[in-house]
């Protein structure tokens, strides 16, 4: 069986998306989060996530991650492969995309990427993810394109029931689609 | 460079309200939650200032080793490929000290994000 999808929100100037009706439930064994053509409403905050494993909480899971980044120039100038390390115990949301700068000058760019969750509603393992996110933007007369890759855990046994999406500190979420899928 | 306070008042005339989307629906933050998530916007953007102002004036900073490595930062250290062709000139001038192009380059990086 494919995947199925369970709904989708479009940003509009929203402080956060969140996807908690349905959540997380045992209905399917992974989760796929594509998101599409974001922008932030500020320039350069980087998209970010953060789970709860109840309703009465205040999404503050911890995260474990690495994160690398590859990068690109138009000009054939500029290139990037580099580790950002990631987060360590971080209750922090987790930065899932490069920001980029200008955006807002431009509407034809923005990022797009996926995150994936491997079994959130399972009661006595961490919760596995992973993310790829790539970023268009200008800065000055050159393009560029940013690889922004994620993967780690949310370093809980219980069980996962929701997420919440919102830029990186600070700032709207501007446009862009966000759409759940569920694997059984 | 604002503070944090200027930025709380700046936040507030942008932003009179602030919305969140919640399963496709649009729900207006409720006033404590309005306050808190200007004040954290505040507090992010107030640090923001100060690390963009670090990166394009250097100076002292615990954070030195991280700036000195992330390439997306103006005044890091060159790439690894830049690096090696610096030394392989440096080595053809005869130029393995403190006068060679890899030696200064990597000391504008150390001279710009200092240890506290």
């Amino acid at each position: 069986m494919g995947w199925t999808h369970i709904q989708t929100q479009t940003a509009s100037n929203d402080s956060e998306i969140d996807f908690d009706d349905p959540g997380f439930t045992t209905d399917y064994h992974e989760y796929l989060f594509l998101v599409t053509n974001y922008q932030p409403v500020t320039d350069s905050k980087h998209l970010a996530f953060q789970v709860d494993v109840g309703t009465g909480t205040t999404y503050g899971q911890t995260f474990t991650s690495s994160q690398f980044t590859a990068g690109h120039g138009t000009n054939d100038a500029w290139s990037l492969l580099e580790n950002h390390g990631g987060q360590s115990g971080d209750a922090g949301f987790q930065q899932l995309s490069y920001g980029g700068e200008a955006l807002s000058n431009y509407p034809e760019m923005g990022v797009s990427g996926y995150l994936r969750f491997f079994d959130p509603s399972n009661g006595v393992h961490i919760k596995h993810f992973e993310s790829v996110f790539n970023t268009h933007y200008k800065s000055g007369t050159t393009e560029y394109i940013i690889d922004y890759r994620v993967a780690g855990y949310v370093d809980t046994t219980t069980a996962i029931t929701r997420i919440r999406f919102e830029p990186k500190d600070s700032g709207n979420l501007g446009v862009g689609k966000f759409a759940m899928y569920g694997l059984s | 460079m604002a503070t944090k306070a200027e930025h709380i008042t700046t936040l507030k005339a942008s932003h009179s309200s602030l919305h969140r989307q919640v399963n496709g629906v649009r729900v207006a933050l409720s006033d404590s939650e309005y306050e808190a998530k200007i004040d954290a916007w505040a507090t992010a953007n107030a640090a923001t200032d100060v690390r963009n102002a670090l990166i394009a004036s250097g100076g002292e900073s615990s954070d030195y080793a991280a700036l000195r490595t992330d390439s997306m930062v103006d005044g890091s250290y060159p790439s690894i490929p830049d690096q090696l062709d610096m030394l392989f000139h440096d080595i053809t001038d005869g130029k393995l000290d403190e006068t060679g192009s890899w030696y200064l380059a990597i000391k504008a990086t150390k001279d710009k994000f200092t240890k506290p």
